[in-house]
Parts: C-alpha cells; structure tokens; sequence
C-alpha cells in the first residue's frame, strides 16, 4: 500500500473517533446547558406557586397547558428536598406524549401535605438540540470530505517527486547510464533527498568507470611491456649468428611470455567480470559454440587417444557473447587437458543444463576449493584461473555451476 | 609499400619497424594523436597501423577521422585491451583486421600482408613463390600448374611461411597463428609438427623444393637459400 494511503487511512479514522467523540460530547454539554434553562424555569414557577399558597393559603387548580403541567397530591409525609426528574406526560387526556422534565417538592397547606408537581415539555429543547447536532455532523462530514479530497490531490503533489527520484533509481543502470535525473521538489527533505540520490549515482558512476579505466590502463600497461619482449624475441631470431642454445632459450622465453600473457588475460578477465562490465546478454546458441571450440582441440583429442560423445540440443541462452564464449572454452579445455591418455569426454547439452563429464585422475576434486583462484591439479598445467573464472560467470549470469565425482568420471554441470 | 605506424611505445614502434623493414616496406612513425592524424591527413598509405589508447586521443577517433575523410588506407587495430567491444566497433567503423597485444611479429606481417592484398585489385590476390601459386581469394594451390590440395590448417601454415619468407618463425608464433591466443595449448607444439610435416609432404610429392628448413627444432623458416 502506498505511503499516501496508508497515511490517510490512519488519519481518516482517527479523525471519525475524534468527530464521534467531539458530537458526543457537544450534544451532552448543551443538552445540560438547555435543561439548566428549564430547570430554572421550573424554580421559578415553584417560587410563584409558594407565592399563591402564601397569599391565598390555597392550591391553585391544576393546569395542564401544552408545554407546562402542574399537578399535586396528598403526600403522607413532608419531604423537604426538591428533585427533579425526566419523565414522559403521563396525563391520560394527553395525546402527544413527549419527554418533559417536572419538578416535585412537598408543601403544607392548611395543616396537609402535598406532593407539587409542576412539568415543562422538553420537546422544544430536544427539537433545537437535534437541529444542533445535525448541523454540526453535517457540517463535520463536509469536513471531512474537503480534508479527504484535498489531502489526497496535496498528497499526491507533494510525493511526486519522490516517485519520480524512485522510478530514477529502478531505472539506474551503471553500464548504461542515461541522462534522466531524480525528481525535483521545493520540498527540503525531498529535494535533499533528490541530491543525495544524485550525488550517490554520480559518485558510483565515477567509481565504475575509473574501475573500469582502471582494468583498462593495468592491460595497457601489462600488454604492452609483453609486446615489447615478444617482438624482441621475434627480432632476435633472425639474428645470422644466433645459435642452438640461444635459440632454446628464446623459445623458452617466449613460453615465459605466452604465460604470463594468458594470466594478465585471466585476471584482467575476472576483474572485468567483478566490474560488471558484461552485463548484457543476448541469445547464444550453445551448441554451435562448443562445436566451436571443439574443433580447436580435435588434435589434441585425436593425438591422446580420447573418445567424445556429444549430446548437444539446440538451445540458446542469454548471456554475454565474450562470456558464453570464455565460459565454453575454460570447461572444455578443462575436460579436455586434465584428462588421460585413452579417456572420455560426455558433453551432454539440453533446456537448462549443460553436463560435462570427462575420465581423469583418479579420486574426487576438492570442490570446496576447486573453484577458487590459483588452483591447480600440478604445477605446469595452465594458470589456475580457469574454473574461478567459470564460476564467476555463473554467478554473474545468475547461473549454477556444480562439481561431483562419480568414477570415474568427474562431472561439473552448469544449470541456466 | 608504405606504412604508418601509430604506437607510442617507443620500443615497440621500433621493432616494427625493424621486423617491416626487412620485408621492402616504408615505415613511417606517428607517436601521438595529432602526429597520427596529420601524417594521415598530408599522405596515404597502403595500411595503417593503429593503437587505440594513444598520448592525447583515442585511436578509434583517429579512424572515424579517416574513414570519414574517405581515405581508402588500410587500418590494422592494434589494442592491448583485448575487448571484444573495441574489436566490434573497430570493425564496424571500417578497420580491415584487429590484432591484440602482445602479438608475433610474423602474425603482424601476416595480417598486413593480407589486408595490402585484399585492399589492391589486379592480381594481387596471386602469391608466387617460384613454382608455388597460391591465390588467396579462391584458396587454392598449385605447385607447377597442378591444383595442391590442403587441409585449412595446412593452408594457413602455407601462407603464413611464405608471407614470412626468409624469416626464423618460433614455434609459439605458429601455434598462436593456427589456433589463436585463447586456445590455452600449455604450450605443447607437436601438433605443428604434425601439420609441417603433413604439408611438407605434400609439397614435395606435388614436386615442389623442399623451402622449409626447421632451425635447431626450435622454429621453421622458409627460405630459397641454404642455410
């Protein structure tokens, strides 16, 4: 529920209990005001009928008007109190029996005591009362309607920018800025708030892209001192006098360099991929891919005796074309060189899984550190970045990659 | 055959210009942006060697500059960035090739040789080496008029050899020639032994002189001298 609603459903229902209340509350204190009015009455026509005892030492008759009674009665007893009392006319002849409030107190004439009751009719006061209170609901419900509709348009001015500057933040992309910007308000704390947004994703903008100049210098600056070397080595060689030894040694140089090259590759690669720098994904057909990257290895395949079986759907998946690609190429070229001499490889390829299991050393992988950087089964094989960089990708790519053993095959599975 | 080279390594530049040199091709220097971008303005050249971080602009600009002065010059993208973006957009915006560092120079003189043949028209496309024929847009030999035929790799070895004639060729450069630079071989080159002696052999029995000498089992030249 939106903040708006959630603030006016809270609000509108306290406002009705206070409403509620405040009628309740109005309606008591001038009904007791009105009564008060009457009561006063009563006192006074009391004193005027203690006034007529006194003068004509008589009761005058009783009088029934249509707003004012006065009755009385023996009474066995004098009772000194007056009270009074809400009663409804009981007067038989009486056709209209509205709410009146009487009067009764004792008097001696003549040696007897009687009970006095002398009634107003409360009909007036109660009609007046009602009309009170009508006009006051009436006006408390305009009230509230005026409070709710206005409440809701302000509301809804006031929040603007604040959805604007949230539709700003779940549009932010750090690969692909654009140039949209969070929502601007005269409001201090939205307006603030607008800034503070503005200033963080320029600030994380800046941060990716000198990381991301970064990973760019640190090639240039590794490349191109490896180039200088390589090319050297290619002048040197055709040096007339160079001889057998030099020569292996150049050679071996130049495995030195190839080394050193694919590992500057790998890391570059792996901080690329933590700089989310390949985030865009569209369909690759996997199955051509691996054929691919196959075909690269076919010698080798061929030369050491392994025989492939291949189970390839024709699926694609949304990835990164240069990740597909690494991906691909670091768990093939896994399969293939850390396998024996007469081995197998089964890549299996359907909706959602890609299964490569391939023969190799005997024993299961430890796959909590399989995975981690600089791994390596022995020393002179590859760099050990090659599975840290599948992982990565898969996690990246909201993938998953697993390892098993079952022998004796080892079995690492990417479900997408 | 001239060419430009914008590489502000200056050991670099030095030693492609060196390696060029030797193959008859004039090389000229550009060590910056603005000496790039006036060299390319005042003359034309046959293929243009261009790194694309260069000190005061983007080699990718100086290439938009050119293709947009519709300078019809050959331009090999040389990057030690290695993206597959820059390799995209090189391409897109008109770079004949695209070359990452660090690289063999017989793979640079390769690639230019082959941008220069593509580029130029009438005959071109013919590479003669005596009495090997190559024609590099049908990719085909022959060996004294008689169609030869190669496996691709064989082929690519071929040319290679003879667009680095007279040269030492390591092993390494071969291998990264054959089967690129991703391909991790751990550095295992009997697999081009397999493919020179397959394509030595059929050059032979096609009647063809025996041009490949292997140097000291570390690399193979091909030369019509004896060494």
């Amino acid at each position: 529920m939106k903040l708006a609603s959630t603030y006016q459903r809270f609000y509108f229902a306290l406002l009705c209990l206070l409403l509620v209340v405040a009628c309740v509350a109005y309606y008591l204190s001038i009904r007791y005001v009105l009564v008060r009015q009457v009561d006063n009455d009563l006192k006074i026509e009391q004193q005027e009928l203690l006034d007529f005892v006194q003068l004509h030492d008589s009761l005058p008759a009783p009088s029934h008007y249509r707003d004012q009674q006065l009755s009385w009665r023996p009474a066995s007893e004098l009772v000194e109190q007056r009270r009074f009392e809400n009663t409804h006319g009981w007067h038989s002849h009486e056709r209209h029996r509205g709410p009146e409030r009487a009067l009764l107190f004792s008097i001696r004439v003549r040696g007897k005591d009687y009970l006095i009751t002398i009634s107003k009719s409360l009909e007036e006061t109660d009609d007046l009362l009602w009309l009170i209170l009508w006009v006051t609901a009436g006006s408390f419900a305009i009230l509230l309607a005026g409070l709710y509709i206005g409440n809701r348009f302000i509301l809804h001015r006031i929040w603007q920018p604040f959805y604007q500057t949230l539709d700003y933040l779940g549009k932010f992309s750090l690969s692909n800025p654009d140039r949209e910007r969070p929502g601007v308000s005269s409001i201090d704390e939205f307006a603030l708030l607008s800034r503070s947004v503005e200033d963080m994703t320029a600030k994380m903008q800046r941060d990716y892209l000198a990381l991301q100049q970064f990973t760019d210098h640190a090639a240039h600056e590794m490349q191109t001192p490896l180039a200088v070397i390589k090319t050297k080595l290619d002048l040197m060689m055709q040096h007339p006098g160079i001889d057998k030894h030099q020569l292996e040694q150049i050679q071996q140089l130049h495995q030195s360099v190839n080394r050193l090259n694919r590992l500057n590759q790998s890391l570059l690669l792996l901080a690329r991929i933590e700089n989310r720098q390949y985030l865009e994904k569209e369909p690759v057909a996997l199955r051509g891919l691996i054929e691919e990257k196959l075909d690269l290895w076919q010698e080798w395949i061929r030369e050491h005796h392994l025989t492939l079986n291949l189970q390839l759907e024709d699926i694609t998946v949304p990835l990164h074309p240069f990740l597909a690609e690494s991906l691909v190429n670091n768990l093939l070229s896994n399969a293939v060189r850390h396998n024996v001499p007469g081995g197998e490889i089964h890549i299996a390829l359907s909706s959602g899984t890609l299964k490569v299991r391939n023969t190799g050393h005997v024993g299961s992988l430890d796959s909590e550190r399989l995975f981690l950087r600089f791994q390596k089964q022995s020393p002179s094989e590859g760099v050990g970045l090659g599975l840290a960089i599948v992982k990565e990708i898969a996690e990246l790519s909201g993938m998953d990659i697993r390892y098993e053993y079952s022998p004796p095959m080892h079995i690492f599975t990417v479900l997408f | 055959m001239k060419l430009l080279i914008v590489e502000d390594e200056p050991e670099l530049q030095e030693s492609m210009k060196e390696y060029l040199s030797l193959e008859d091709y004039t090389c000229e220097l550009a060590a910056s942006y603005d000496e790039a971008l006036e060299k390319m303005e005042l003359y034309e050249y046959d293929c243009i060697l261009l790194d694309i971080m260069l000190p005061g602009g983007d080699g990718l600009s100086l290439l938009r500059e050119l293709k947009h002065n519709r300078k019809a010059d050959g331009v090999l993208i040389i990057s030690a960035k290695n993206l597959l973006e820059d390799k995209i957009t090189g391409l897109q915006m008109g770079a004949d090739d695209y070359l990452s560092k660090p690289f063999h120079l017989p793979e640079l003189s390769a690639r230019i040789a082959a941008i220069i043949r593509r580029k130029q028209f009438g005959g071109h496309h013919l590479l003669a080496y005596h009495e090997i024929n190559i024609d590099t847009q049908a990719r085909n030999v022959r060996v004294n008029g008689h169609a030869l035929v190669l496996t691709k790799k064989e082929y690519a070895l071929l040319l290679y050899l003879v667009s680095n004639r007279n040269k030492v060729i390591s092993k390494s450069a071969l291998a990264e020639h054959l089967w690129g630079d991703d391909m991790d071989l751990a550095d295992n080159y009997d697999f081009i032994y397999t493919h020179v002696k397959n394509l030595r052999k059929k050059l032979v029995d096609a009647g063809a002189t025996d041009y490949l000498h292997s140097v000291y089992g570390v690399g193979y030249k091909w030369t019509d001298k004896i060494i």
